[in-house]
């Protein structure tokens, strides 16, 4: 009896879609860890394993983020420039003397306003989203520019303390703050993608957008809500970034919406929409951030270090694209 | 490519394939969007073809078609073999009997129900040119049938109706009420429930679940006011509506990809039928599937008939339309221009009324 | 129809944004009077003022500056001491650098639009030292001066005014070698968080800084790079703290800061030296998570690179073919 309650445990978690990649992907996870693990020990330090995970928690929430638009079939290129206009706004202000707190809540009601504007450019100007972000992307990176009359900020000084210890620095019950965050976040957003009704609508939109709007989904709204939700998720890593610096770097987030894509198709979320699980983006997010981390404990000459990342994320979106649009062949015939 | 019409596309398909001098020509249900006339002139092509010498395997549904091409005829049912034999050694009933096993009875089982009181007006309804000046009503207890050539307007009437394409003008009455329909959800929540023409496009997401497909439509009622679905009564109402449907799945968690043509349409309307709708509009929703199947969806449209629900029904198989509906409305170019009442319906009826095309002015002629 | 035009108007905007991917800075304009008669203060030729009223081109000179980006403090203080030079001389002044970035191809790109703007003569700081020789080349052709300021490229040019970068990194070696000496440590690990491996000023000080340390018990890890990104640079160090290092170094301004933070928070044991002066790296100085920073002199690097640039125009004595505007060591105040 109890083999069998094992048994069909396993077989509903398998059952899950998404889940087979998640296995596979995981799999591959841990060969790398241990591999790095046996080229220098140190990698399997406590210090060690503390600091990446806080590493990969900024990663973890972009790709989030990049998950919820990639499902609906869109694509946010504006993260990386979301990411550096929310560490200037923030970190210009802060150094302006207002309170940390104060600042980080106007940084958030611009840059969500950021986003909807994508939203709205994909969702009601019908523009394609590869456009839509680009010029988004664009003029973010040109407001974190401008923030601070076009140079960097200076320190954002002793004041703010404690939201760089809230945001980075600081720990909770012996763990990182930013790890907490990151899971807080994962928690959050994978309930509403997997058990809302909004949730239901993302997925239906990416698979099939005529066929939900013949069901009754609003599909502005819907595709709207995804891109406030990668602004958000931008925000978030902007503010950890300028705890992190304390300070405000115009280049911020260079190249992020990239990693956020690399991370959610390692993990299962299909380019073409409607696939893939957030279990999926954590996983993809941990295989970049210990690329990133074990390949320095490894001693990787740079080359050799951007051309295992380079393969690994085109293998990944290769893999997608075959896979998908091999079955999409097949179940069109 | 995709601006013509699904029987020109068709066409141009079958054009294609005579282009490449095969030996073995296969076509796949060639004339399911094709006019009697395109039929006709494929049916001369296939004869000629037959005589240069070329081998022909032809796949259909419609079997009244065989007479005037078939030499063999081959059975395939669930994937397997069933029999081959010469056309003339054999009937029509032998053939449907194989093709599902078992004897059907009757090709469109029809049921009589008292009419009711009016549930559908529509007064005047523009929306682009293919609908013009469209006026009908539609009661309970009755199946209205839509009958034209392919281009006459049936599909754009049907999604001016649900709210897929915009109206310009006119009046959509429904229980009384008038109604403000500018996209599908004002239709849905309505009452009007639309198993689309093309299934696969339009109709069902084809890589997700069957129960997220049945559930989608249907979220409002499976959530709580926060917008959290409530899962078990999301397997519910999947478990019962393949029940009610008898749909062939392993688990209600295959993707809708994996089914048969028939199960796949049998998906597309079990959507509605959970929700209280006072119309539903089936569109083409025999296209496709196999007699079997075919006649248990004519069973849930008499279901529906039968509890007072309004059927519209468009179809292009003139059989079909007069074995199941009660009235007949005729459209071509966009207007209504005939109706019929099943007791005196006939084809040719029909298609005089079909082909009713206005007339146009020519200026070029005279001096 | 409106979704197309819509398209191409972004599109087109993509486009105009990218050509002028050189973001121009204000211009000044050094028209104080017609005739130019004062000699440049730092004249060492007095019969200059014979070739200058022969000049019967009696013309405002333009003269651009070109740096590697608009961001960091390094080039800002350049511009500065440039754009004072540029009004004491009356000379017509102008700011460019590719807006993306150290980005070899946009500053191609930068020159050819100064040469075609019509500018004099050139004050550039090369992202490309073999890659520009083509495009400085028809540049000079075409009758341009050309003065390297900060990075030169392998093309002759009037004068090259620089921060002697190897001498630089040998003096930062120095400074990090004596401070382990002084705590008692002759052996063990030590990092370099350095910008990219093209950028030849950063490779130059990585090169100095490693001289002093051959010979010793000391070793060196590979280098790692972060691009010059605070977050980037931060996990670099974070990692080498966990690796046991005694010793790091940032090679520039956003690598030194992100070296400081991780020193700050893995509690200050580490020996950590940076490169370039800001308000952030100041403020690790003066807190002890940084030991000193080489503080470069872009200023003089403007300044005088202007003059010799007024010189050169006017047919004066340029000086020397190189300048070394060295480097001040900053240590906690």
């Amino acid at each position: 009896m109890q083999e069998k309650r094992k048994a069909s445990f396993f077989k509903n978690i398998i059952a899950i879609r998404g889940m087979g990649q998640v296995i596979t992907v995981s799999s591959a996870l841990v060969v790398m860890c241990i591999v790095f693990g046996i080229i220098n020990p140190n990698f399997f330090s406590a210090k060690n394993i503390s600091n990446l995970v806080r590493q990969v928690a900024p990663i973890l929430i972009i790709g989030i983020g990049q998950s919820f638009v990639l499902i609906t079939g869109n694509i946010d290129l504006s993260i990386g420039s979301l990411v550096g206009m929310s560490c200037m706004i923030s970190a210009t202000l802060m150094t302006k003397g207002v309170n940390p707190w104060v600042s980080s809540l106007i940084t958030v009601i611009c840059c969500l306003g950021m986003g909807l504007i994508s939203g709205l450019l994909v969702s009601k100007a019908k523009l394609p989203p590869f456009i839509a972000t680009l010029g988004t992307m664009i003029v973010a990176r040109g407001i974190a520019q401008i923030a601070n009359n076009n140079y960097n900020t200076d320190s954002i000084g002793e004041g703010a303390k404690g939201f760089r210890n809230f945001f980075y620095y600081g720990r909770t019950l012996g763990v990182f703050n930013t790890i907490w965050i990151g899971l807080i976040v994962f928690l959050f957003f994978n309930f509403i993608l997997s058990r809302t009704k909004t949730g239901r609508h993302i997925y239906a939109i990416g698979s099939n957008i005529e066929a939900s709007k013949l069901s009754g989904v609003n599909v502005v709204y819907t595709t709207t809500i995804v891109y406030i939700i990668s602004a958000f998720c931008s925000t978030l890593v902007g503010l950890i970034t300028t705890a992190i610096g304390g300070l405000g770097t115009m280049d911020a987030g260079n190249g992020y919406e990239l990693n956020a894509v690399a991370a959610s198709v390692i993990g299962g979320v299909s380019t073409l929409g409607g696939q893939g699980i957030l279990l999926g983006t954590v996983v993809g997010s941990f295989i970049w951030g210990v690329l990133n981390n074990g390949l320095q404990f490894a001693g990787a000459p740079v080359a050799i270090r951007n051309i295992v990342i380079g393969i690994v994320v085109v293998v990944a979106v290769l893999i997608d694209i075959l896979v998908r649009s091999g079955k999409e062949k097949s179940a069109n015939d | 490519m995709e601006d013509l019409p699904v029987s020109k596309q068709q066409m141009v398909e079958i054009a294609k394939a005579l282009c490449f001098n095969a030996k073995i020509l296969i076509m796949d249900e060639p004339t399911s969007s094709l006019t009697s006339k395109e039929i006709e002139d494929l049916f001369a092509i296939i004869n000629s073809l037959k005589k240069e010498g070329y081998g022909i395997i032809y796949i259909t549904h419609r079997l009244e078609e065989l007479e005037y091409i078939a030499d063999r005829v081959t059975i395939l049912r669930d994937g397997r073999f069933v029999t081959s034999m010469n056309f003339k050694d054999t009937t029509l009933p032998e053939i449907i009997s194989n093709m599902v096993g078992r004897e059907i009875k009757e090709k469109y089982p029809r049921i009589n129900c008292n009419r009711g009181k009016k549930i559908l007006e529509v007064r005047n309804l523009n929306a682009g040119k293919l609908v013009r000046n469209i006026s009908f009503d539609l009661y309970e207890g009755e199946i209205v049938g839509f009958a034209g050539l392919v281009g006459a307007g049936r599909t754009e009437l049907t999604k001016a109706l649900f709210g897929a394409n915009p109206i310009e003008s006119g009046e959509i009455i429904l229980d009384g009420k008038k109604l403000n329909i500018r996209r599908p959800i004002d239709a849905i929540n309505a009452g009007i429930a639309c198993a689309p023409e093309d299934r696969k496009k339009e109709g069902l997401c084809i890589k997700l679940s069957i129960r997220e497909n049945i559930s989608l439509p249907n979220l409002d009622s499976l959530c709580n006011k926060f917008g959290i679905v409530n899962r078990n009564k999301e397997k519910e109402l999947t478990k019962s509506m393949a029940k009610k449907l008898r749909i062939k799945m392993a688990s209600d968690l295959t993707n809708a990809e994996n089914l048969s043509g028939g199960n796949q349409q049998k998906v597309v309307v079990g959507r509605w039928l959970a929700r209280n709708s006072r119309v539903v509009i089936f569109d083409e929703p025999t296209r496709g599937i196999d007699v079997a199947a075919k006649v248990e969806i004519y069973n849930l449209m008499n279901e529906l008939k039968r509890q007072g629900i309004g059927v519209m029904f468009v179809s292009s198989e003139m059989p079909e339309i007069l074995g199941i509906s009660d009235r007949i409305f005729v459209m071509c170019e966009g207007r209504i221009t005939g109706e019929l009442d099943i007791s005196e319906a006939t084809q040719d009826k029909i298609m005089e009324y079909a082909t009713r095309f206005e007339k146009k002015e020519i200026n070029s002629r005279t001096a | 129809m409106c979704k197309k035009v819509m398209s191409i108007i972004l599109v087109v905007l993509l486009i105009v944004s990218m050509l002028g991917a050189c973001g121009k800075s204000e211009t000044t304009t050094g028209n104080t009077t017609g005739t130019a008669t004062q000699a440049p203060q730092t004249s060492q030729n007095g019969s200059q003022n014979e070739t200058q009223q022969s000049a019967s081109e009696k013309k405002d000179f333009l003269v651009y500056l070109i740096t590697m980006d608009l961001m960091d403090q390094h080039w800002v203080t350049m511009d500065q001491g440039a754009r004072k030079a540029a009004e004491e001389l009356g000379i017509k002044y102008k700011w460019t650098a590719p807006t993306t970035g150290k980005d070899d191809a946009a500053q191609i790109e930068c020159i050819n639009n100064a040469v075609a703007d019509g500018a004099d003569a050139i004050l550039l700081a090369s992202n490309g030292p073999t890659t520009q020789v083509a495009t400085l080349e028809e540049a000079s052709k075409a009758g341009v001066k050309i003065i390297y300021v900060d990075s030169p490229a392998e093309f002759p040019a009037i004068q090259t005014l620089a921060t002697d970068n190897e001498k630089a990194g040998e003096i930062a070696g120095q400074e990090m070698l004596e401070a382990l000496k002084a705590k008692g440590i002759t052996s063990g690990k030590i990092g370099i968080v350095n910008v990219n491996s093209a950028t030849t000023s950063t490779v130059l000080r990585e090169q100095g800084f490693r001289k002093v340390f051959e010979g010793t018990d000391f070793e060196i890890l590979p280098t790692q790079y972060g691009e010059g990104q605070v977050d980037k640079s931060q996990q670099i160090a974070t990692n080498y703290i966990t690796e046991g290092c005694v010793g790091i170094f940032g090679t520039n301004e956003g690598s030194s800061v992100g070296v400081g933070n991780a020193i700050q928070e893995s509690g200050g044991d580490v020996v950590g030296v940076g490169f370039d002066k800001s308000d952030a790296i100041l403020q690790l100085v003066n807190s002890g998570a940084l030991l000193c920073t080489m503080a470069q002199n872009p200023y003089d690097m403007g300044y005088k690179g202007m003059q010799t640039a007024y010189a050169a125009l006017t047919g004066g004595d340029t000086g020397p073919e190189y300048v070394d505007t060295g480097v001040s060591v900053i240590k906690k105040q």
